[in-house]
């Protein structure tokens, strides 16, 4: 069953976003590494390094409340973690309201548009690999 | 790597119930997840993002118990993770130890966020965790 995109809720080291977030994508992705050998008639591939990324973009917000400072600031930190629900939050189902979650750097922080847009910003994550 | 999660606390708009003692086992409210009987050496994660708390600050907990669940005879089960108590925004990331070497003879089934806080001070938090990879 598909699901209106209406109702994701998105949280940020500690900050959700979720009330100035309007798009969100994860990345989940893995290297196909080529290991043809003479003989072969088409490339062959096998399964390598496994790569998690997030984009988080909405309108930008400044002052003490808002998602400027931590934004801006968390740029390059560690460990932060980035949790996804794409749907209403279920408290202790496993079966609604379920999401994505992983220990990230945050990589790029941009913020800027065109004459009479509503101010917008964008921020990448890359997971951090091991997650222990 | 990226998770599949469930939320197992969720109290961004409600507050918090003061537990000081006992770890929330007087919370009705409280959401217990089942995932059915888990074997050993299946990697969990569990993911806390606190977004505000008071001057004392919070400590949550990821507690399992068995097949039985959480019973008036076992009402708390143990704590698989205790994360670091906090009083400021933060995001907490651990992973679940539960490898054979450890295992008993039940496996974990039931597993709920807990917490201890002073009374009367309000904080907001969500615990998440893993369905396994």
């Amino acid at each position: 069953m598909a699901i209106v995109f209406t109702n994701a809720t998105v949280l940020l080291a500690g900050y959700n976003l979720t009330a100035q977030a309007n798009r969100v994508a994860l990345e989940y992705s893995a290297e196909a590494l080529d290991n043809t050998v003479f003989g072969s008639a088409t490339r062959t591939k096998t399964g390598g390094l496994k790569v998690a990324r997030a984009t988080v973009a909405g309108f930008w917000s400044g002052g003490v409340t808002g998602i400027e400072g931590p934004l801006h600031d968390n740029l390059a930190l560690d460990d932060e973690v980035l949790i996804v629900f794409p749907e209403a939050i279920a408290e202790g189902a496993t079966s609604t309201g379920s999401g994505y979650m992983f220990k990230t750097t945050q990589t790029r922080y941009r913020v800027g548009g065109a004459v009479g847009d509503l101010f917008p910003f964008e921020v990448d994550a890359e997971g951090r690999g091991v997650q222990s | 790597m990226i998770v599949r999660a469930i939320d197992l606390r969720n109290s961004i708009t409600t507050g918090t119930t003061c537990s000081s003692a006992g770890r929330g086992d007087q919370d009705a409210t409280i959401k217990v997840a089942d995932l059915g009987g888990r074997a050993c050496d299946v990697v969990l994660y569990a993911g806390l993002q606190l977004l505000s708390s008071a001057a004392n600050g919070i400590k949550i907990f990821l507690q399992a118990n068995s097949s039985s669940g959480y019973t008036t005879l076992n009402p708390t089960g143990a704590d698989l993770v205790a994360f670091t108590s906090r009083a400021c925004r933060d995001s907490q990331w651990a992973q679940v130890t539960w490898n054979c070497a450890s295992a008993t003879s039940t496996n974990r089934r039931f597993y709920r966020a807990a917490w201890q806080q002073t009374c009367a001070q309000t904080n907001n938090w969500l615990l998440a965790m893993s369905l396994g990879e």
